[in-house]
């Protein structure tokens, strides 16, 4: 009994240790990001006094000195065209891969493996030549067309519809069910975490990305928040660290409430999901 | 009773059937091909093509014969070999360490989750920005804490010594978060049963991690691998908005040095080649981690 007892104090002793250290690292993480989004409402970075120095100015500074409606416009219209072809195109292509055997399936699927490390970014100059040529430069579809399709939503999906019993695939087909059918009565109510998961997965990665956008757009008319907002974070002439952290404000925020909001759905999914 | 053998019209209808699944197959991967060789395979022989031409148009291996000669080249290869070596492991290490960790809070999980995740959802280039600000040498945060413990201050991006070094911090800082819940994922649904027989069997912690834990997490271990790689060759943002490749090309990385002779300097063929390297050395990264996949995962 005796033995028993110290042994499970022990056990939490050592467990408790960890829960420290583990918040010890979560606030590290945290810190940084926290600290500018409270330094983006200071007048000085050298004040720390906390009942004064509170301002407002440096965020309407930087919001009225760029369209920042027209940028998250188009990001807003990015990310949600882009992750509902991602996710289209990818259950289907994914779906085909899992369920049928076909000629060629395994030379085309080793084309998407591919695909997991060489992206549309890595090809820049003859990318921005071909959206030039197909006359979609400086336009919303021109940022977006390279990303329509992805190769790790294929992947994950497919991953995913392989844990699909077969018998019930077969029960789904004796009752008469066509392909389609199959697909959207039996994969996908099976495979709605994954599909929730890569969904937040390329919410987040379209809100961020800038290469592309960058090249492809040569006004505001189709640039996203972060090809705008980046002049205020890296200017030609010296850095304006108020301006800065007011950029970096802006940017966030509109993520990481979505985030905020979805974070346990996000965590779930991704627990549900089986990436692992 | 004809069990073993099929009547001619059964079998004709299996290969109408097996025709009608192919077809139907690629009719399902015909959208999502088009855009995944439009944009990555077409202009992969597009760059090829260009890479072997000169100025002028002629045939000519010049773009990598300069590949030889020049000196900012070589001192990027070696900036990004560093920049993978260094981040990849220790991007794994990181994650996996805050995983553990985090796996045992239990009041207030999803604050700390938040918390680890809250960097891997900024924007590079804002995650870039907040760190400029902490490695700015006069008011930064960090010199202040050096000169609070009595060290001298540096300037951590103006100098070619550090200026790696404090970027390869940001890029873990950042990435960790996103493959910390991955390994929270798997670890979470790990048998219960299992830790029960260690616990009776008085396993030490590490010896269970070492022979249970890690062997079972190898897939995520790979998975992580596999986007901690192809993230670390496609790094631009971080230099954009921290160091432009600079001071003297110390933290100037394959795809900005791409970006820079193309659209800085507008030597569009010496970037088709530079381009060309940086797919081969993918696509051998790629078929190696595809290989070890296939042999730890059976992901049939």
């Amino acid at each position: 009994m005796r033995g028993s007892m110290t042994e499970s104090a022990q056990a939490t002793w050592g467990d408790r240790a960890m829960v420290y250290l583990a918040w010890g690292a979560a606030l590290v993480w945290v810190l940084p990001l926290l600290l500018v989004l409270v330094m983006a409402f200071r007048e000085s970075a050298t004040d720390m006094s906390i009942l004064s120095g509170w301002t407002l100015d440096n965020l309407t500074r930087v919001w009225n000195s760029a369209d920042f409606e027209l940028f998250f416009r188009n990001s807003f219209i990015l990310v949600v065209a882009l992750t509902l072809t991602q996710i289209v195109l990818g259950v289907l292509a994914a779906y085909a891969f899992a369920r049928f055997r076909f000629p060629g399936r395994d030379v085309l699927f080793f084309v998407v493996l591919a695909q997991l490390v060489i992206y549309p970014e890595i090809m820049i100059s003859e990318n921005f030549f071909m959206v030039s040529r197909m006359g979609l430069d400086d336009s919303l579809l021109g940022v977006g067309l390279p990303y329509a399709a992805s190769a790790f939503a294929i992947f994950l999906l497919r991953q995913a519809f392989l844990t699909v019993p077969k018998e019930l695939v077969e029960a789904a087909v004796m009752e008469g069910m066509g392909r389609l059918r199959v697909l959207w009565r039996v994969f996908l109510p099976l495979c709605r975490s994954t599909v929730a998961a890569f969904a937040m997965v390329s919410v987040s990665f379209h809100w961020n990305n800038f290469l592309w956008p960058m090249i492809s757009t040569r006004t505001n008319e189709a640039r996203p928040v972060t090809v705008g907002v980046v002049r205020f974070m890296a200017p030609e002439s010296g850095i304006d660290f108020a301006a800065l952290t007011a950029g970096t404000f802006i940017i966030v925020t509109p993520l990481l409430i979505f985030f905020l909001v979805m974070q346990r759905q996000f965590v779930q999914s991704f627990m549900r999901s089986g990436i692992k | 009773m004809s069990v073993t053998r099929e009547s001619p019209a059964a079998e004709r209808a299996m290969a109408r059937q097996a025709r009608g699944d192919a077809m139907f197959s690629y009719a399902a991967l015909m959208p999502a091909f088009i855009i995944l060789v439009g944009f990555t395979v077409v202009p992969f022989l597009l760059s090829a093509w260009r890479s072997v031409q000169d100025r002028g148009g002629e045939f000519s291996t010049e773009n990598y014969q300069r590949m030889l000669d020049d000196g900012v080249f070589h001192q990027v290869i070696s900036n990004q070999l560093i920049y993978t070596l260094v981040t990849v492991p220790v991007t794994i290490a990181v994650s996996l360490g805050l995983a553990v960790l985090g796996a045992k809070v239990l009041r207030g999980k999803a604050i700390a989750r938040v918390s680890f995740l809250a960097p891997a959802m900024l924007p590079t280039v804002a995650a870039g920005a907040i760190w400029l600000y902490f490695y700015q040498p006069n008011f930064g945060m960090l010199n202040a804490v050096a000169n609070a413990l009595g060290l001298p201050g540096m300037n951590w991006l103006g100098s070619s010594e550090t200026a790696l070094s404090a970027m390869m911090v940001v890029a873990v800082w950042q990435q960790a978060g996103l493959f910390v819940i991955f390994y929270l994922a798997a670890l979470l649904s790990q048998d219960p049963q299992l830790r029960e027989a260690a616990r009776i069997e008085r396993t030490r912690p590490w010896t269970f991690f070492r022979r249970v834990t890690w062997p079972l997490l190898m897939p995520t271990t790979l998975f992580v691998g596999v986007i901690a790689t192809s993230n670390s060759f496609k790094q631009v943002d971080l230099l954009f908005v921290m160091t432009q490749g600079g001071p003297s090309d110390s933290t100037n990385l394959m795809l900005y040095y791409v970006w820079e002779t193309a659209f800085g300097q507008f030597r569009q063929e010496y970037s088709a080649a530079i381009t060309v390297l940086l797919v081969i050395i993918l696509m051998v990264i790629a078929v190696a981690q595809i290989r070890l996949l296939d042999k730890r995962i059976h992901y049939r």
